[in-house]
């Protein structure tokens, strides 16, 4: 499976580039969110490498996805909170 | 070997994609390409032999955050400032370091057995025939109970930013609502049975509570969801209480927190379970939907 190794790869180096690069917040946390994507197909291509199938780096994984939809959700949230605040004080001016 | 062009064509879809949700300049496209990858990622997680998370991932990666997003985006969308000569550079030099750094890692990776071995040895110990299910709900059990604490967390710290999120609920009409009526009935049955099978093939509390919570927020983003559930701010605290519970009757009983004793662990393994995957359909629909429904 070494396609998905680059995959992954690739995924982590566009991911971070465009985390720097891109200055919409949104675009930053789905930058995030594909860069824990590489990083899970990085732990699985490497777990299906094994001859046994290694089930610890898949219940990780899956433990990954829950706290990437949480920190998502917090981030998100943050933001519009940070939208709300702006539009008030432009309205006291 | 035409299997291996599948694999391909899935790895260069994934990569088109990542590209078209990184570098578009709006940002629906954005979102629309990001939950196109989710789905992407999940058959490539059927291909590596990953059932258990081609369905969270299809349910919770691409389902929920997608949900998510498009109930925030349009709330955000403001012009982005130009990239600046000096970030081009920052940019360029990190891509460089990450690209080297995961390369060495990917290079330098050793094939090993893993604990693939030793989980499918100790399996029957575990009292569940999913070995997923076993890592997760037996063997480190204490890390899925911090898990479900996560969840709590999160909810109770978006809920505390007191926003008036509403995402607009869509107009009715003769094509959402027979979806409804057939997705959501069929949502619910097909959780529950991801719930029950998750013991022994791929699935299990986390992909049965996904899959609850898209019910739960289909009904509500198609504008047939009158009022919020009964009880709605003590369900999601269930499969914490539950799961502490366990933990300290097992304390109690053996003097080691979630070694199962007294009933078979499967009996302990189903009932924090069935809890776990109420309290994250409840947390993951809370999280979109605002706390009160009145004045709609």
């Amino acid at each position: 499976m070494t396609a998905y190794l680059v995959l992954a790869v690739v995924m982590i180096g566009l991911s971070g580039t465009a985390l720097v690069l891109r200055r919409h917040p949104m675009i930053k946390l789905l930058a995030v969110n594909l860069m824990g994507i590489g990083i899970f197909l990085w732990l699985i291509a490497g777990a299906h490498t094994a001859q046994v199938t290694d089930s610890v780096p898949h219940a990780l994984v899956l433990t990954g996805i829950v706290v990437a939809v949480s920190a998502t959700a917090f981030g998100l949230a943050l933001l519009v909170k940070q939208k709300e605040l702006e539009q008030a004080g432009e309205g006291d001016d | 070997m035409t299997l291996v062009f599948i694999d391909y064509g899935l790895a260069v879809m994934l990569a088109v994609l990542t590209l078209t949700t990184l570098f578009s300049a709006q940002i629906d496209r954005a979102i629309m390409s990001f939950v196109g990858a989710g789905l992407v990622a999940s058959l490539i997680w059927a291909r590596l032999s990953a059932p258990d998370i081609a369905i969270a991932e299809a349910a919770i990666g691409a389902g929920v955050t997608g949900a998510l997003l498009l109930a925030t985006w349009h709330r955000l969308d403001k012009p982005e400032a130009p990239i600046e000569p000096a970030s081009l550079l920052v940019g360029i030099t990190v891509t460089v370091v990450i690209l080297v750094a995961a390369a060495l890692l990917v290079m330098t990776m050793t094939t090993t057995s893993g604990l693939g071995a030793l989980v499918q040895d100790k399996l029957p110990l575990s009292d569940v025939g999913n070995p997923v299910t076993g890592v997760l709900l037996n063997f480190r059990s204490f890390d899925t109970l911090m898990e479900i604490g996560v969840l709590l967390v999160t909810l109770v710290a978006v809920k505390s930013l007191n926003l008036n999120i509403a995402p607009a609920a869509a107009a009715p009409g003769p094509v959402l609502d027979s979806l409804v009526r057939v997705a959501v009935p069929l949502a619910v049955v097909f959780g529950g049975y991801v719930l029950w099978a998750g013991a022994d093939t791929p699935g299990g509390a986390f992909q049965a509570g996904a899959i609850w919570s898209g019910a739960g927020l289909l009904l509500y983003l198609s504008g047939n969801l009158p009022r919020l559930p009964l009880l709605h701010s003590f369900w999601p605290t269930i499969g914490l209480v539950t799961f502490t519970t366990a933990a300290l009757v097992t304390y109690a009983l053996t003097g080691v927190v979630l070694q199962y004793a007294l009933w078979p662990a499967g009996l302990w393994i189903v009932v924090i379970e069935v809890f776990a995957a109420l309290s994250i359909a409840a947390t993951l629909f809370l999280l979109v939907v605002p706390d009160t429904l009145e004045g709609k």
